[in-house]
């Protein structure tokens, strides 16, 4: 046998044959609806759905992470600062308490202190000169402006 | 590559199927034919491997038995034979090359293999071959 056999075109001519008819009655066949074991028992057709989805539920996925993880991170400083509140808060109340304060003692304390900080502000009448200057617009003439109105 | 009729329905019926249920997701970044041709592949290795293990009868035995099967002659039975004995995807390579004459360039893109790995597989399949049919014809 030589080398050359593979080239012999004859080799190239397909040997094999059908039934008679044999393609009629595979179109036959699948117009019937018949579907072969292999096609029915693939395991990929059952997750086709979830294939085709897959994008989709991957975003949502992400989406749900971040979303807990801004929620966690909310409710942890949250609670820290309520924490720190309520530390900063008992530690005031025990510092009044020791004084012999309650809350009463406190808002009145503090109602006292508003009131004199209004007290305190001082009072003081304008001086005539200074409102004269304020009022030094053209065209103002003090003696009419006193002439035209009833001040006393 | 599959020898029974019934085998290769269930492999084309099934190529149909997927080409049918993939057309949607096909870009036309390819020839329709490649992609065709790459599915037909990919179920004809998935049928070969999952067969493997159930074949109760030799396949080239089965060109000895059955004659609704073969009509060649013994130099053609004895090259079927040789092939048959090749590994899957080496005689996937062979068939394509020898009997399709398919270029290098395109079952490279069906194959997803570069054209250099195809070649040395075929010339590797090629040089089996000649040695079976030796064993065979002789």
């Amino acid at each position: 046998m030589s080398e050359k056999t593979l080239h012999n075109p004859h080799l190239k001519e397909n040997p094999f044959k059908v039934p008679s008819g044999y393609f009629q009655q595979v179109e036959a066949r699948w117009a019937n609806g018949e579907v072969p074991d292999q096609v029915r028992s693939d395991p990929g057709k059952g997750r086709r759905f979830i294939r085709l989805l897959r994008p989709q539920l991957q975003l949502a996925a992400a989406f749900v992470m971040l979303f807990g993880i801004g929620y966690l991170l909310l409710l942890i400083t949250g609670r820290n600062e309520t924490r720190q509140m309520q530390t900063e808060e008992l530690s005031v109340l025990s510092e009044w308490s020791s004084l012999g304060l309650d809350h009463r003692d406190v808002s009145n304390l503090i109602l006292e202190n508003l009131f004199e900080e209004d007290q305190m502000t001082p009072v003081v009448d304008p001086d005539v000169e200074d409102l004269i200057d304020y009022m030094d617009y053209p065209g103002f003439d003090p003696v009419n402006l006193a002439l035209s109105t009833n001040n006393e | 590559m599959v020898l029974l009729h019934d085998d290769a329905d269930d492999i084309l019926q099934n190529t149909l199927l997927k080409a049918w249920t993939g057309l949607p997701s096909f870009r036309w970044q390819s020839q329709l034919f490649t992609w065709l041709y790459r599915i037909a592949t990919n179920e004809v290795l998935t049928f070969l491997k999952k067969s493997k293990s159930l074949q109760q009868v030799p396949m080239e035995d089965r060109l000895d038995t059955d004659p609704q099967l073969f009509n060649g002659d013994d130099m053609q039975k004895a090259l079927q034979k040789a092939i048959l004995n090749l590994p899957p995807k080496q005689r996937l390579v062979f068939n394509m090359r020898y009997f399709d004459e398919i270029k290098y360039e395109d079952m490279s893109r069906i194959l997803g293999t570069s054209q250099g790995a195809l070649k040395a597989s075929y010339h590797h399949a090629a040089s089996k071959i000649q040695e079976m049919l030796k064993e065979i014809l002789l």
